[in-house]
């Protein structure tokens, strides 16, 4: 089977496709052919294309560039349907696959007739600082209204994805005694010294093929070609035991030996190929003890007129195009170099019959390229060809202008130093300049690191063969023969030149952000010495590339411009990711609703199907009202359900209460320490309510606990929490008092709870427990009996938030459910009803109770009133700081109760309360705050609350006003009293 | 960043909660102290944070539950050891692992007069 | 007598014993013939949690040899055993015995609380299980040898690990978190293929 659209590019042999396997895609909804091994890049080039989209500011004609990951210009965006729009993919990254969609960006209208190429036009008008500086005229109106969406529809990268992603991806922990990053030659060859001396190593390289340059340099290694040598090296290192991972980037490195990598999994496979409950991406967290960069280089161009025009592309990007791909860039290409590097692409070139032109910087090289035309001591001066590049001027030891369709730019090598620079953890981590390679190196590495390959500044395949041993030997590889290197591609360090002589606008630097060699001056001129400065000002080495191809030229540009050595200007900051990493990969399996995982009560499935709204309280679902049929709204049912409570019979699940068993001889002193009141005299089978503080002297946590023999009590603390009081038990035990003789444990999930409220309370637990005497003398108020209910452990507790006749039933979790149907079983004689969250608060607000909405870290124990609730016998977590003297402050806010004045009227939660109408209602005026509000309350036929206010004795029964800022701002009218609403005498709970 | 739990091994950070400087151990017991007094000043409030090596409490919150005491760089994030947070104020406390230039905190608020 | 009849299972509607996910035969590329995860949960396991009073460790050990049995060595995780992992310092998991047992052996020498509800133990095995932990465990299975117990987290929800073989652990999870790892469980598990046993098998 062969391609049966043209490939005009397409050389009839070499390179790593598979001529046997062509493949459908499109580009622009128009139709082509390229091979199995391509990328998009290369089988766009191969059909002939040269336009692939327009560029960020001035909307010109971008090309591809380069053949790997440092692409600037050739972004592309892969439409699979609007969840699945995916912009800004290189195309030198892309993999073919049969019937693969991708589309150009940046244009408004065909890629051809963009209608935004007016900037281009007017581009000696938007130089850089021009959006910062101009658009002040008219004032923040202007730019909201005007400015603003104009430049939105101009500016940014492709277009998003406009549904949520639907991909699946995996977060993935992944080991290693020593990470190598990079699979080139050097790479390659460390990994296989470790592995043979039995270390664990894992190679991570971003391509699709591992083996770096030397699958398209030509040269040959021990007499074998460099993809089978490096097929040949892979095999060797997995049978040694260590894994090669392509098509993996690792994109950060962290502290204490941690590195983040980006597997791709499914972009290179037509949907179909995809298999089942697999990741699209799989982001791994490598821990690894030892870590070899051997990232390799990236080259960068030269500063010229017309140097982003497209078919101007780096020296190695067409030497890659045609060795690997096959594809002959150009007919009559040309070559600018400043080094010898380009010299070797010029050979190949002209060995597949193309007329080559090799422009060289330097006047004083001898190299000679066979069949190649060579001008010494010349530069490009301006590239011509807005759609395709058909001519280049030059100029120095003579000038001149050649007719040619391509244009192949070296302005020497820049090691890929990123990641060695991502970490803090030495004291010098930025790269370091070597004036002789023209080059920044990476910074002196710690003893976990070694650097191998071009990234040490190597220059040429056996150079970077010397490193990699080098490397080995610092992490105790086995020897290995070193290969013999044929036809080796000669390499040196470049002439110094960053632009050429006369460059100014409209010669780039930074591709993708149209920063120019002017930009860099104009930023010098303005004042921005600092490099990072000067990156914010012109935008050069931002946006998707950060620069790869553009950050050294522009510094060393702004090093002229001030008048200061280059490692004097030093680079930006390189931080992670290396390349793009979608959100979706960091979150993982987490999101939606996978974000965190949800706690279930044992009678979630009964609430569930008995007309329950839940609500996330932290991590727990808990029912927030019971709907029943013909119920308008949750105020209803809550209402409903309070009435019913109040008038005869509730229950509500209060699993979700944190419990903690606490066991030893010195259990009572450690409660001591606690909480604020006493429990050494507590007598057992009684339980105590509890206040602890934080050591700062603020309320920290409320609950009961009760005493089950004398060396064993069993702790409850609210919800929110549980694992805050628990932390703070081990916290003061392990770190004060590690001698205290207690030990305790979690029993939260041990337990199931249910509460029994109302005046039938009693009587439904006589009926569950009928050998039970829980009458008020059998089971007084606080008390506490262990039973068992059909041979499981059961603990009864007369405890009541509600403010009613109330008991806590505890029993295993495994048989809470039962116990539930049970109880609504045996309560059904007196009507009973499941209460949610929002009847609790209704309750436990009538009966002035105080939860999270209170407690919330600023109250003091007397501001709650609660400030008799303190031994003064005894020291315990918080004493001290309890007195401090801002807490007798007499504009200290106190808790109240408020009650509407209008049967109608809500009082707002969160409200600003306020003792006159009239207002400015500010900070100036402002008595205090609305902690919790009961939308209705059965007891007081309208909307009531609990507030904070300064000198809350003398505002009793004095008219107060609400007013809720982030609301509606509307004032309402309430009366102040005590915020025990609800039998202030407590006759109920103790009855 | 790893965390050398003496219970449990190296860990990932993930797995604890931290909560700042263990510069002082708790004043002792007694409720004489007053409030506004050095031992709880120093004890809650006064921390040098200083931009080198430090003694931190760390919960293994997602693990064995302990509360540690790690020794760590914090400007560079190294860590050379760890203490379980009840030997760490002993006077017989055991030296933290791996620790080169750990001063004993139990002897410098002993010169607080405590 | 306890009356096992009302008892309820705390994993949820997700976990039905049967296949879940790829199928068997697909999964070949990473774990060969025995490819795929085998996943078992056995209701009404005996879990009691016992931990040492400050200073007690040793003494407690010695007790849990003389009384259950149970030689735990020197404390260590890695001292743990099928029926006794250690979740902390001096604070271990026991499973198959009553409470009335273990308050006997420990003594005053420590805690003993019942958690044969608080905690769930969910046991894998299957050539893909190490697949199934380097997405959901943080910890290297290159360091961690059959025997030993670790406490640490599976997908964020904290949990003790313990690995019975080569390719079998236990994992003891929170009650109330057990719905949600199940579900988890079943989804990471997903792409080797994964059988939920019943428990009478």
């Amino acid at each position: 089977m062969t391609a049966s659209l043209p490939q005009p590019l397409r050389l009839r042999q070499g390179g790593l496709i598979n001529r046997n396997q062509p493949l459908t895609f499109t580009f622009d909804r128009r139709v082509y052919q390229g091979y199995e091994g391509d990328s998009l890049a290369s089988a766009l080039l191969a059909s002939g294309v040269k336009l692939f989209g327009r560029s960020f500011k001035y909307h010109r004609p971008r090309g591809v560039f380069s053949a790997g990951p440092e692409e600037p210009s050739a972004l592309v965006e892969i439409d699979q349907g609007k969840a699945e729009r995916d912009p800004n993919h290189r195309a030198t990254m892309v993999e073919l696959y049969e019937g693969l969609e991708t589309f150009s960006q940046n244009h408004i209208g065909p890629l051809e007739l963009d209608l935004m190429e007016a900037n281009d036009l007017i581009s000696r008008f938007l130089p850089a600082g021009f959006y910062y500086k101009t658009f002040f005229f008219g004032g923040l109106q202007a730019w909201y209204r005007f400015y603003e969406p104009i430049i939105r529809r101009a500016a940014g990268l492709g277009r998003p994805p406009m549904e949520a992603d639907p991909h699946h991806y995996d977060k993935i922990y992944t080991f290693a005694d020593t990470l190598v990053v990079g699979g080139g030659i050097a790479g390659l060859t460390t990994a296989l010294s470790l592995a043979r001396a039995g270390q664990s190593v894992l190679v991570c390289d971003e391509r699709d093929r591992v083996g770096g340059a030397a699958l398209w340099q030509g040269e040959r290694f021990d007499g074998q070609s460099g993809a089978a040598y490096v097929d040949h090296l892979v095999a060797e290192i997995e049978a040694a035991g260590g894994r090669v991972l392509p098509r993996t980037t690792v994109f950060g490195v962290y502290d204490g030996g941690t590195y983040g990598a980006l597997e791709r999994c499914h972009d290179h496979l037509a949907k179909a190929g995809r298999r089942a409950h697999t990741a699209r991406m799989k982001y791994h967290r490598i821990q690894a003890d030892r870590v070899v960069y051997a990232t390799g280089a990236i080259e960068r161009s030269v500063g010229f007129m017309g140097n982003d025009r497209p078919g101007v592309m780096l020296a190695s990007a067409g030497h890659a195009y045609l060795g690997r791909y096959g594809v002959r860039v150009g007919q009559q290409p040309t070559i600018f170099t400043t080094n010898d590097g380009g010299y070797a692409v010029a050979a190949a070139l002209a060995a597949t019959g193309a007329d080559v032109t090799l422009l060289d910087a330097r006047a004083d090289s001898r190299l000679e390229a066979e069949g190649v035309r060579v001008l010494r001591g010349v530069h490009a001066t301006q590239a011509h060809g807005r759609m395709g590049l058909h001519r280049v001027d030059y100029g120095g030891a003579q000038s001149g202008s050649l007719s040619t369709d391509a244009l192949l730019v070296s302005g020497g090598w820049n090691p890929a130093v990123h990641l060695t620079s991502h970490t803090n953890d030495r004291r010098q981590s930025k790269p370091v300049y070597d004036a002789n390679l023209r080059a920044f190196l990476p910074p002196e590495l710690v003893d976990s690191e070694a650097a191998a390959g071009s990234v040490t500044g190597a220059l040429g395949t056996v150079d970077c063969l010397a490193s990699a041993a080098a490397a080995a030997a610092k992490f105790g590889g086995a020897a290995l023969d070193t290969p013999a290197v044929d036809e080796a591609v000669a390499v040196s360090a470049p002439k110094e030149l960053w632009a050429v002589p006369g460059a100014g606008k409209a010669a780039f630097l930074d591709l993708q952000n149209d920063a120019t060699v002017k930009d860099v001056g104009l930023a010098a001129q303005e004042g921005f010495r600092s490099v990072e400065h000067m990156k914010r000002f012109t935008t050069l080495g931002m946006a998707t590339d950060q620069g790869k191809t553009s950050n050294v030229n522009g510094l060393a540009l702004l090093a002229a411009a001030t008048g200061r050595e280059i490692s004097a200007v030093g680079t930006t900051t390189f931080r992670p990711p290396y390349t793009p990493v979608p959100m979706g990969a960091f979150a993982g399996h987490h999101r939606q609703r996978d974000y965190e995982p949800f706690r279930y009560s044992p009678v979630y499935d009964w609430a569930e199907a008995n007309g329950a709204t839940f609500v996330e309280a932290g991590l727990w679902m808990r029912p927030s009202w019971y709907t029943q049929t013909g119920e308008a709204d949750w105020l209803e049912s809550a209402v409903r359900e309070t009435r019913a409570t109040r008038d005869q019979l509730g229950i509500t699940d209060v699993s979700t209460l944190g419990k903690i068993d606490i066991q030893g001889p010195d259990a009572a002193e450690f409660l001591n320490r606690l909480y604020t009141n006493g429990w050494k005299s507590l007598p057992v089978g009684k339980a105590r309510y509890g206040l602890m503080l934080r050591e700062d002297g603020f309320v920290f946590d409320d609950g009961t606990t009760s005493r089950l023999a004398e060396d064993h009590f069993y702790m409850t603390t609210t919800t929110a929490k549980a694992a805050a009081v628990m932390a703070h038990m081990e916290f003061v035990h392990q770190s004060a008092w590690p001698d205290l003789q207690v030990a305790f444990a979690s029993v939260t999930d041990q337990w199931g709870g249910l509460a029994l409220a109302g005046p039938k309370s009693r009587d439904c637990l006589a009926a569950l427990f009928p050998e039970l005497d829980v009458s008020n003398d059998g089971m007084p108020f606080m008390g506490v009996i262990e039973t068992t209910w059909k041979g499981h452990t059961a603990r009864l507790f007369r405890i009541s938030f509600s403010g009613e006749l109330a008991y806590e039933v505890a029993v295993p979790a495994d048989v809470f459910d039962a116990f539930w149907r049970e109880a609504m079983a045996v309560g059904a004689q007196w009507d009973i009803t499941p209460y949610g969250l929002e009847a609790l608060n209704i309750l436990r607000i009538e009966k002035g109770h105080v939860t999270g909405g209170e407690l919330d870290g600023r109250v003091s124990m007397d501001d709650v009133g609660l400030g008799k609730m303190v031994s003064t016998k005894k020291d315990f977590v918080g004493k001290a700081m309890s007195g401090r003297t801002a807490f007798t402050d007499p504009d200290r806010v106190k808790m109240i109760g408020l009650v509407a004045t209008q049967v109608d009227e809500r009082i707002i939660g969160g409200g600003i309360v306020f003792d006159s109408k009239d207002g400015p209602f500010d900070h100036t005026t402002m008595l205090g705050y609305v902690t919790s509000v009961a939308a209705f309350s059965p007891l007081k036929d309208r909307s009531i609350a609990l507030a904070f206010i300064k000198n809350a004795a003398d505002y009793h029964s004095k008219t107060l006003y609400v007013v809720s800022h982030v609301h509606n701002r509307a004032i309402i009218e309430v009366t102040a009293e005590s915020p025990h609403f609800y039998d202030p005498k407590n006759e109920k709970v103790t009855g | 960043m790893l965390i050398p739990c003496p219970h449990c091994g190296l860990r990932p950070s993930e797995e604890f909660v931290p909560k700042g400087l263990a510069e002082a151990p708790r004043p002792a017991l007694g409720g004489r102290a007053k409030p506004d007094g050095p031992a709880w000043q120093n004890y809650l409030h006064l921390r040098d944070n200083v931009a080198d090596h430090n003694h931190e409490y760390f919960h293994h919150a997602l693990g064995c539950r302990s509360w540690i005491v790690v020794h760590r760089h914090t400007l560079t994030h190294e860590v050379t050891g760890a203490t379980m947070a009840a030997d760490f104020w002993k006077a017989d406390k055991p030296a933290t692992t791996g620790t080169q230039d750990a001063k004993s905190p139990a002897a410098e608020t002993a010169e607080d007069g405590q | 007598m306890m009356d096992q009849s009302v008892m309820r299972s705390p994993l949820g509607p997700h976990w039905t014993p049967g296949h879940h996910g790829t199928a068997a035969a697909a999964t070949g590329g990473d774990g060969g013939a025995q490819a795929g995860i085998r996943a078992l949960h056995k209701p009404g396991l005996l879990v009691v949690e016992i931990a040492a009073l400050p200073g007690k460790g040793k003494a407690m050990r010695a007790a849990v040899k003389k009384g259950l049995k149970l030689d735990l060595g020197d404390g260590s995780p890695a001292a743990s055993l099928p029926n006794a992992v250690c979740s902390g310092p001096d604070r271990y998991l026991l499973t198959g015995f009553d409470l009335a047992a273990v308050k006997a052996a420990v003594g005053d020498l420590g805690l003993a609380v019942d958690q044969s509800s608080g905690r769930v133990r969910l046991s894998i095995d299957g050539a893909n299980v190490p697949g199934l932990l380097a997405k959901s465990c943080p910890l290297d299975l290159t360091k961690w040898p059959v025997g030993m117990s670790q406490a640490s987290h599976f997908l964020h929800i904290g949990c003790t690990w313990y690995r019975r073989s080569e390719t079998g652990f236990d994992l003891y999870i929170g009650r109330s978190f057990a719905r949600s790892a199940a579900e988890w469980l079943i989804e990471s598990a997903a792409e080797f293929g994964v059988e939920i046993l019943s428990p009478e098998d």
